[in-house]
């Protein structure tokens, strides 16, 4: 069996964007993500990039047993064999000081729907009660964007016009909403902001946001999620 | 549960002849995998069973990838091993989605089970939720869609009253008339934002009042449609138009009997 060298984290599973997989996960990766999936009815590249991202936490068990190789491949093991995901932002949004504070309190990414809602139900209630307000069981295996999409407040959505780099740099009980500007980006655009940002297609909402452009290493690779997720598990999250 | 249900090796021999299907049969608990069940019962519940002498039945569908689904109503744990014996069929299932969408539905079906008993993530494999995928949707989801339907049909049994309502009016909130008037501004600002962006609070409403999914739209066009209609027709109300006291009765038994969820489903599926 061939071994799959992913040049990027899982969040890709999430990622609506065929091309994006093509470039990262390269064809031998997919040809064993389909080999996997073709077995609940996926057919090509296409309606594989769709299952996964209508059915995030269901790919751990499609996943099961394909071998990792690669600067990438520990985060993968950590996701497919363990269940485990970081739970924080992936983008690293430049800092810029807008002096604006919200009442809000969402540190999860949606590269966290990669879990089972159920196995994680208290990391979502501690880490993103402002969402779980809304919705307060996050389909993570049927459809999460869209439920998401409907749930999530419009003032909230609205805050995207201002640009992600605005509502990342936002803080919350001395925070930066790093992770709620993840979630606009990702339910405005059905991508993953770090990935683009690897690809340079980071859709721009507000001239602000141009200065990501200009971040250094804005772009998050594997071994710096890899050193995050450690800090997690030694902190005991 | 019961020790019958737990218990009924016969059934699920006969099932599984009856399909065709490749397995085997042997004593013992069930290797390592994914239980199916989202909420196991605890060992405490199979000891009856086990002291009479009865085993416990799990089904094991094994993928072509050597993973586990594991079917059973009691997550095996050392503390059953000294009291309880366990018969474990050993199922392939290959296509994936076919074989655990059989299963699925068998074990529903012998064990009462309704569909969100099962782990969604085994649901969506099994291709249920292509079926019916209301049953996959969001609690929250059914819990609009059941206030949209009583809100409707309260509304029909007004109309049917002498009452009449001017057009729009129910579809503008989507909830009761008097749910409508706390709708924008007590109901979705419940987010405070301090910072001076405009936050179009005014204008923001329920926003959960339009989830559905498929089938919150659907159910969303039929009101309009009533409303064209001038209200009535074979479309309101309690389907087969069973009496609304029997079905009160019947609610509060099911309340009873099975819990809070299963009357939100029942009802849905009496008034959609």
């Amino acid at each position: 069996m061939y071994a799959c060298k992913p040049q990027v984290d899982p969040a890709i599973l999430i990622h609506r964007d065929p091309r994006a997989w093509q470039e990262f996960l390269g064809w031998r990766c997919i040809e064993v993500f389909l080999e996997r999936a073709r077995e609940v009815g996926v057919r090509d590249l296409y309606s594989l990039v769709d299952y996964s991202f209508g059915a995030p936490s269901t790919m751990w068990i499609l996943l099961a047993g394909v071998e990792f190789e690669g600067e990438c491949a520990p985060l993968w093991k950590d996701y497919v064999r363990r269940r485990r995901v970081g739970m924080g932002a992936r983008t690293r949004f430049p800092r810029v000081d807008v002096g604006v504070e919200l009442d809000v309190d969402i540190r999860i990414s949606p590269a966290y729907l990669l879990l089972p809602f159920h196995d994680v139900k208290r990391s979502w209630q501690r880490n993103a009660p402002t969402l779980l307000r809304y919705i307060p069981e996050i389909p993570t295996a049927l459809d999460p964007h869209y439920y998401i999409s409907m749930a999530f407040p419009p003032q909230l959505r609205g805050l995207a016009e201002r640009g992600y780099v605005w509502v990342a740099n936002t803080k919350s009980r001395d925070r930066r909403n790093h992770a709620l500007a993840e979630w606009l980006y990702w339910l405005d655009n059905a991508r993953v902001p770090h990935i683009d940002l690897m690809l340079d297609r980071f859709v721009f909402r507000s001239p602000l946001d141009k200065v990501i452009k200009d971040a250094e290493g804005a772009s998050a690779g594997c071994r710096q999620n890899r050193r995050r997720l450690d800090g997690l598990q030694s902190a005991g999250a | 549960m019961t020790a019958e249900v737990l218990t009924n090796v016969e059934a699920v021999r006969r099932w599984l002849a009856g399909q065709g299907a490749v397995w085997t049969e042997r004593w013992g608990p069930p290797p390592q995998g994914i239980y199916a069940l989202r909420d196991m019962h605890p060992p405490s519940h199979a000891e009856d069973a086990c002291r009479k002498g009865l085993p416990l039945v799990y089904i094991a569908a094994v993928d072509r990838n050597g993973l586990y689904y594991i079917f059973g109503d009691v997550a095996w744990t050392s503390q059953l091993e000294e009291i309880c014996r366990a018969v474990t069929f050993v199922v392939e299932v290959e296509p994936l989605k076919d074989g655990l969408n059989a299963i699925v539905k068998f074990v529903a079906k012998t064990r009462h089970l309704p569909w969100v008993s099962f782990r969604p993530e085994v649901l969506r494999l099994a291709g249920i939720c292509d079926e019916v995928r209301i049953e996959c949707e969001p609690r929250e989801v059914w819990r609009k869609m059941v206030e949209a339907a009583k809100s409707k049909n309260k509304n029909k049994t007004e109309a049917a009253g002498g009452g009449r309502k001017a057009p729009g009016a129910e579809v503008a909130g989507g909830g009761s008339p008097e749910g409508s008037e706390e709708d924008g501004a007590k109901t979705a600002n419940r987010l405070d934002y301090v910072g001076g962006v405009e936050d179009g609070g005014a204008k923001s409403a329920n926003y959960l009042d339009h989830i559905g999914g498929v089938s919150g739209q659907v159910l969303h066009a039929e009101v309009r449609r009533d409303h064209g209609d001038g209200g009535g027709g074979p479309g309101g109300g309690v389907r087969g138009g069973l009496d609304p006291a029997a079905v009160a009765a019947v609610l509060k038994a099911v309340e009873r009997c099975l819990g809070r969820e299963a009357v939100e489903r029942l009802t849905a599926c009496l008034y959609v």
